[in-house]
């Protein structure tokens, strides 16, 4: 009885790490060689799932603040910027909502363990002339401490350092 | 009813221990100052009484004082012959302060029905009630002091005008979470906060959109410390919790790039405040009728329109 519970635990184990490798090698597009130094943010689509304003808004604004406070693009332009037609070599951000839960803070607390605000975004960076350069699914969440917008935070830390980590041009030292 | 409460009434004195001396058992009731010797104002503080004569009011001001002394009065005393005034004396020692205090010795002496005893007894439970309605009053006043300006943020920090507000994130050049005032300025929504203001020009305003929220009654550093308090206490305090209005809105800039900012308010006061936005010239794609925290949020107020 011992053995079989052993056994099946092992091959959960095994299934949930390909799976994960699986979903990894998915994600994994292989970086671009392509330096920028602007890259503007297209406001959060959500026409699938309905999104509240107020994450909407958060999501835009946090990307934007993340993307300037990681440095390596000279400018961060914002959408329907005009100053960005000029820009020689840039990336546009386009975000479309794929999931979002809502959770509870109250819950949270209480908890621990449920209430936890969630939010899929699909990124897609293009050039301006509309060629994909990357895809990548992100995700937001707040799971313990902290409001519920605290998800959109999230998400921005990791869009932002994505796009530094493939089209930021690197410091001159 | 006692003379004794002349000495009371002084300003300059307060007495911390009290209790009656029943001059039946002694002899000579002046030897009671003897035994409080320590200072010569206390040898004020034996008063007869004028509705019983044999009792002595007696007030002691330094009743740490006299405990050090006990010893030394205990052998004076039983020199004199006057025990009682001694067991008296440490008995007002070990009792609580303020009180009148009618001891066994003495309680034993007089009948149930003695006025004095129903009289010392009653003044005690006043004197109770009024130790637990005092203790009560400070304990309110103090969570009030805590909590007060978390609760009701508008009595506490009240703007000179407009609605009070809390930018969370978006307007340029103001931290998150700031605190301040959202106004109407000629074609302008201004905020206000500690002497600074930042414009957003109405026209330009592109979508205001209210909703309903709730945040914690207890937050920031001692939200945060809350949640470190024992005995799952900080899970407790979580439960309470204050409605918000929430007012989003979008808008761009001179060189045309998009910008959105959320505000939090008092309950109530984002929709009221969207219809002079859109007044102003401010646009939406939500309109106010349509909107649905405006069913949520005031069912009752739907209610009542109906006849």
């Amino acid at each position: 009885m011992k053995r079989t519970t052993c056994a099946a635990l092992f091959i959960y184990g095994l299934l949930a790490f390909g799976a994960e490798l699986t979903e990894l090698r998915a994600q994994t597009v292989p970086p671009l060689a392509k330096k920028v130094s602007a890259i503007q943010v297209i406001m959060i689509h959500s026409d699938e799932i309905k999104l509240p304003a107020e994450f909407q808004v958060a999501l835009y604004e946090d990307l934007i603040q993340q993307l300037q406070k990681q440095g390596g693009f000279q400018h961060v332009y914002r959408d329907g910027d005009r100053d960005a037609a000029s820009a020689a070599d840039l990336v546009v951000l386009h975000s479309t909502v794929r999931g979002f839960k809502k959770g509870s803070e109250m819950e949270r607390n209480v908890t621990t363990v449920a209430g936890k605000t969630s939010i899929d975004i699909h990124c897609q960076f293009m050039d301006k002339d509309g060629k994909t350069l990357l895809e990548h699914d992100l995700n937001g969440k707040v799971a313990f401490f902290g409001a519920n917008l605290r998800a959109t935070y999230d998400f921005a830390k990791k869009a932002a350092k994505l796009a530094h980590d493939n089209f930021a041009a690197p410091r001159a030292s | 009813m006692f003379s004794g409460l002349r000495a009371a009434q002084n300003p300059a004195y307060r007495p911390v221990r009290q209790f009656f001396v029943d001059s039946a058992r002694t002899k000579s009731p002046d030897l009671f100052p003897n035994i409080f010797r320590k200072t010569a104002k206390e040898q004020t503080l034996f008063h007869k009484s004028a509705l019983f004569p044999r009792i002595y009011l007696a007030k002691l001001q330094k009743p740490h004082e006299l405990y050090e002394q006990q010893q030394n009065d205990n052998f004076a005393c039983e020199r004199s012959g006057h025990r009682l005034a001694c067991v008296l004396a440490t008995q007002g020692l070990t009792f609580c302060a303020e009180k009148l205090i009618v001891t066994p010795l003495m309680s034993g002496r007089f009948t149930r029905r003695c006025l004095i005893h129903v009289w010392c007894n009653f003044q005690n439970k006043i004197k109770d009630a009024a130790m637990v309605i005092r203790s009560m009053r400070n304990a309110t006043i103090a969570i009030f002091w805590i909590v007060g300006p978390m609760v009701l943020p508008s009595a506490a920090q009240q703007p000179a005008a407009g609605t009070s507000a809390v930018q969370v994130i978006g307007l340029a050049g103001v931290k998150h979470k700031t605190k301040g005032a959202l106004a109407l300025d000629g074609g302008d929504l201004q905020f206000k906060y500690s002497k600074t203001k930042a414009n957003v020009p109405l026209r330009t305003i592109n979508d205001v959109v209210t909703d309903l929220d709730s945040e914690r009654v207890f937050r920031g550093t001692v939200g945060t410390f809350t949640m470190f308090a024992p005995y799952g206490s900080g899970r407790f305090l979580s439960l309470f919790r204050s409605k918000i209005d929430t007012l989003t809105i979008k808008y761009r800039d001179e060189s045309g790039a998009l910008h959105g900012a959320i505000f939090t308010m008092a309950l109530g006061k984002a929709e009221p405040f969207k219809k002079e936005m859109l007044a102003g010239g401010a646009r939406t794609t939500i309109p106010i009728q349509d909107h649905p925290a405006n069913t949520d949020a005031k069912p009752g107020a739907a209610k009542e329109k109906k006849p």
